[in-house]
């Protein structure tokens, strides 16, 4: 039952989250954040990242108290029994909910750019495939992935910015913060649902190897991810300008344009490849979250059973419960980053506050 | 009565401590033997003779080794006088030792040499012996059996016994002189610079082979017989203090429990060893090489090497192992690491290049720039076949080009060489049954198919390759994601002896990166690679397989057709 039966690294942790995180957030985000701040939306990140770090650190904070002991373990432990497994449960709903966007996103998107005729069912439960044959690996075989597949996602994400510099006007990014923060706030929180992932340390944590250098990755994890963002928003802005938030993946745009000389052109199939590998990739590690925190929620002896049947539940819920990506982009835009604040931060919060006053778990202050 | 002997043998094999050995002298052993050779002989290959000592009596002795033998044609039995005192006799089996050495180095100094040196020939059997076997024998290797079941298997492996009347023990010579194949270069692996030896057929030239390029005694063989019948000398080979405890543990863990009728190469044995059976890609390393083999022991891993293969294995391996080739140490590092660099490239454009062709012109006809689209489609335009069959059949075609060649002899084989480029290549262009570029594709990934050192990683990942044709058949460009990021994920998953197979890149281990696609200059490799074994050392749950279902049990056919 533990999912900490085989241990990662905390760099591996960091391999895990960028990808883990990242891979949608980078084609979608900019231009769903453009829709608010216009040409200041790369700051949207920049306003995300403290959110985000505060999720980590309430999940670091509780780790500390209830060392390797996921979230849904230590939940009834300070809640009482049924509220904390009815919190368990809520977990396991935003993972399954998330893990059904991704999956939805990644169609979309394939459907879109590459393959216009393929049923999005096919599209949907391909992925739900890999990513289960993934996630019966275990998380220590992801980890593995995510290490091999990020070095090269970075790198060609740099290789595409460099080849965009000569089409990139800064004067686009002009007048700064012309309507005030108040749209920059409000594309914070849209980036903030997608920063605001790192909850997957409730399930994470206690598997990896040495906690607090776990929760400092995690950290430069989400800086390397919010970093990214900028830049990724930032070249966007300033290639496409006042139309970046017509186009559904500015950054895609962006790498279909970006040539270095007559030598290099149209390296848009690799953007492809890479998206398709990175969201499967996000697809397991959310899955994975989502099979263990039922598991744990129910008591149930192994997960691995698990991951086929709720990565076909998964499948089946992303490729109905929206009707067309239009509705799918408003859902990003509008309804997801409130609703999943609730999960993100104030699930964590009200845990470790309720821990704090009623004294459960181990001392914080008392360092190991 | 039979049921007396089962009962008997039942008895000796429970090996219930008897007050007194069983030897030959007694005679319900022989008889009892004599009944097991008649009815199920098979029995006698392992258990059969276990506790059985010789008797004093010469002539029982060797009517016992004849009797098992079945009066083989190859066994020779020399009577002679020692020193014209008491009777012996030497046995062995010409075809496995050389006769004119068992006479030169047994026969004449028991004989000749000490009845002219005056030699007092000594009256006590324990003396006669010791005499014997400090004064006499000139053969460096002498040993003394007691039990007729290691009489016989050192007599199986070419040793030669000295039986003496009065005497209930053996003296075993070693006096080994068999044929070998010379040291030559290997053919598998050949370099530009380099040793240029490679193994043989004999164990006992492999292990010297690897024993002169080792001046520590802490070079250790570890011998064991493996094979019920063919009782196969297996080493296994390490540094001690190098290689990991777990490790050599965990490998004679896996190899005493192989259980097979006979081990004729090495490759028996790997795989009985392997992790994963179930996969394309090999777990051990294999090489004919033996300054490969102690540059691994020096890395802290462990070899295997069986009598009668050329081939040592080395464990643990990771796929960066296996895609280096001895020469890339012996080359200026900066070349090397070059070379590497394009056996990468080469191995993803083979597994890649034939997909993305399909995919592209089936699925993503925007992706191909306008001109090269125009001379592609202006190339298929007569083809009457789908990109995918098209390349389908060119690729089988190349398989079927390159394995005639390997299996035809090898003037034919040139033959198949010119016929395949020409008919094959020339011809289907012409008759418009395939389209050019596709001819040019295959041609490209069969010769790219080569640049990987061992052929069993090659072979892999032509299998692979076919894996993520399919899907780009059939999916396009995601088809090609998927089946990409399934086969890294299984790879990931690998593991050759406990230890990632994809180690020291995944999981990352900084210094160990000196020796994978790049290969640092000798003087920056400071630290010796880890050689990991954490997963067998926390689960000791691979599982052991067994071999050979065929094999004749206790009830089984024992009786063999003929004169047995």
């Amino acid at each position: 039952m533990r999912p900490a039966e085989t241990k990662i690294s905390p760099f591996q942790l960091a391999m895990l989250l960028i990808p883990g995180i990242g891979s949608t957030a980078i084609l979608g985000l900019p231009g769903t954040t453009a829709t608010f701040a216009r040409q200041d939306a790369w700051m949207a990140p920049l306003v995300a990242f403290p959110a985000s770090a505060l999720v980590i650190w309430l999940c670091g904070r509780l780790a500390a108290r209830f060392p390797d002991e996921t979230f849904v373990e230590y939940a009834p432990k300070v809640l009482g029994r049924i509220p904390g497994k009815l919190c368990g449960l809520l977990l396991f709903w935003y993972f399954f909910h998330l893990d059904a966007a991704i999956s939805r996103e990644f169609a979309d998107f394939l459907v879109a750019a590459a393959h216009p005729r393929t049923p999005m069912v096919l599209a949907v439960g391909l992925a739900g495939f890999a990513a289960a044959v993934a996630v019966r690996h275990g998380p220590e075989i992801l980890a593995r992935l995510g290490e091999l597949f990020t070095p090269g996602a970075v790198v060609l994400l740099l290789v595409i910015v460099g080849m965009a510099y000569s089409s990139t006007d800064a004067n686009l990014l002009k007048p700064v913060l012309e309507n005030g923060l108040r749209p920059v706030l409000a594309s914070g929180l849209i980036t903030q649902a997608f920063t605001g992932q790192v909850i997957l340390l409730a399930v994470l944590l206690p598997s990896v190897t040495r906690r607090d250098q776990g929760v400092k990755a995690s950290y430069a994890a989400l800086g390397v991810i919010v970093a990214a963002l900028t830049l990724v928003s930032i070249v966007s802005l300033s290639v496409f300008g006042p139309i970046t938030d017509k186009f559904l993946w500015p950054f895609f745009k962006v790498a279909r344009i970006a040539k270095f000389g007559q030598v290099l052109a149209r390296i848009d199939p690799l953007v492809i490849g890479f998206w398709v590998g990175g969201s499967c990739f996000k697809l397991a590690v959310h899955l994975y979250a989502a099979v263990v925190t039922f598991a744990q929620v129910f008591g149930l002896r192994d997960w691995r059973p698990l991951v086929f049947p709720m990565s076909a539940l998964v499948s089946a819920y992303a490729a109905g419960h929206l009707q067309n990506f239009v509705e799918h982009g408003h859902m990003l835009a509008y309804f997801w980053p409130p609703y999943t604040q609730f999960f993100q931060l104030v699930l964590p919060a009200v845990v470790l506050i309720v821990a704090a006053i009623r004294g459960v778990g181990v001392r914080v202050d008392a360092k190991r | 009565m039979s049921s007396l002997f089962r009962a008997f043998f039942d008895w000796l094999r429970r090996g219930r401590a008897p007050a007194q050995h069983p030897s030959l002298d007694d005679r319900w052993v022989q008889r009892a033997i004599q009944e097991r050779l008649a009815r199920k002989p098979a029995s006698l290959v392992d258990e059969g003779l276990a506790g059985v000592r010789l008797g004093k009596d010469l002539k029982t002795n060797l009517s016992t080794l004849r009797r098992l033998a079945g009066d083989a044609p190859d066994l020779v039995v020399r009577h002679l006088h020692i020193a014209g005192g008491p009777e012996a006799a030497v046995v062995f089996f010409e075809t496995l030792g050389r006769a004119e050495l068992v006479a030169n180095q047994v026969i004449k100094p028991l004989t000749h040499d000490a009845a002219q040196a005056g030699l007092r020939v000594p009256s006590s059997a324990g003396g006669l012996e010791a005499w014997i076997r400090e004064q006499v024998i000139n053969s460096a290797r002498v040993t003394v059996e007691t039990d007729l079941r290691e009489v016989v298997r050192e007599l199986c492996h070419g040793k030669t016994a000295l039986l003496v009347q009065g005497l209930a023990r053996a003296i075993i010579v070693e006096l080994l002189g068999l044929d070998t194949r010379n040291v030559q270069e290997p053919v598998g692996e050949p370099v530009v610079r380099g040793p240029r030896d490679g193994f043989v057929e004999s164990l006992q030239t492999n292990m010297s082979l690897i024993r002169r390029r080792v001046g520590s005694p802490l070079l250790r063989f570890e011998r064991l017989l493996l094979g019920r019948w063919t009782k196969t000398p297996v080493v296994i080979t390490y540094l001690r203090g190098l290689a990991p405890d777990e490790l050599i543990e965990e490998v004679r863990r896996r190899i005493t429990a192989i259980d097979i009728d006979g081990i004729i190469d090495t490759s028996y044995i790997e795989e009985f060893i392997e992790d994963t059976p179930y996969t394309v890609f090999p777990q051990v390393l294999n090489t004919e090489r033996p300054d490969v083999v102690v540059a691994n022991l020096l890395e802290g891993r462990v070899a295997i090497m069986a009598e009668g293969s050329p081939f040592a294995l080395i464990v643990p391996t990771s796929l960066w192992a296996l895609m280096n080739a001895a020469e890339d140490y012996y080359q200026r590092w900066d070349g090397a690491t070059l070379v590497r660099l394009l056996r990468y490239a080469l191995v993803a454009l083979m597994l890649l290049f034939p997909s993305v062709y399909v995919a592209a012109t089936t699925f993503h006809p925007e992706m191909l720039p306008s001109p090269m689209l125009i001379s592609i489609a202006a190339a298929r335009e007569a083809v009457p076949f789908s990109s995918f069959t098209e390349v389908l059949l060119m690729e089988i075609t190349f398989e079927a080009l390159r394995e005639a060649g390997v299996r035809l002899p090898r003037p034919i084989g040139q033959t198949i060489g010119i016929v395949g480029a020409i008919v094959i290549g020339e011809a289907a262009v012409s008759a418009q049954i395939v389209s050019a570029p596709v001819v040019i594709i295959v041609a490209f990934t069969g010769i790219s198919s080569f640049v990987v050192p061992h052929f069993n990683v090659g072979v892999a990942f032509r299998i692979a390759r076919f894996f993520i044709l399919i899907l780009a058949g059939s999916l396009g460009l995601l088809g090609i994601s998927i089946g990409l990021m399934l086969l890294i994920l299984h790879l990931a998953a690998l593991r050759s002896f406990g230890q990632p197979y994809l180690a020291p890149v995944s999981p990352l281990r900084w210094p160990d990166l000196q020796d994978t696609v790049i290969r640092l200059p000798r003087w920056l490799m400071r630290k010796r690679p880890q050689v990991t074994t954490a997963w067998v050392r926390r689960r000791r749950d691979f599982p052991l397989r067994q071999g050979n279902k065929t094999f004749p049990r206790e009830e089984g056919t024992a009786r063999a057709p003929g004169r047995d």
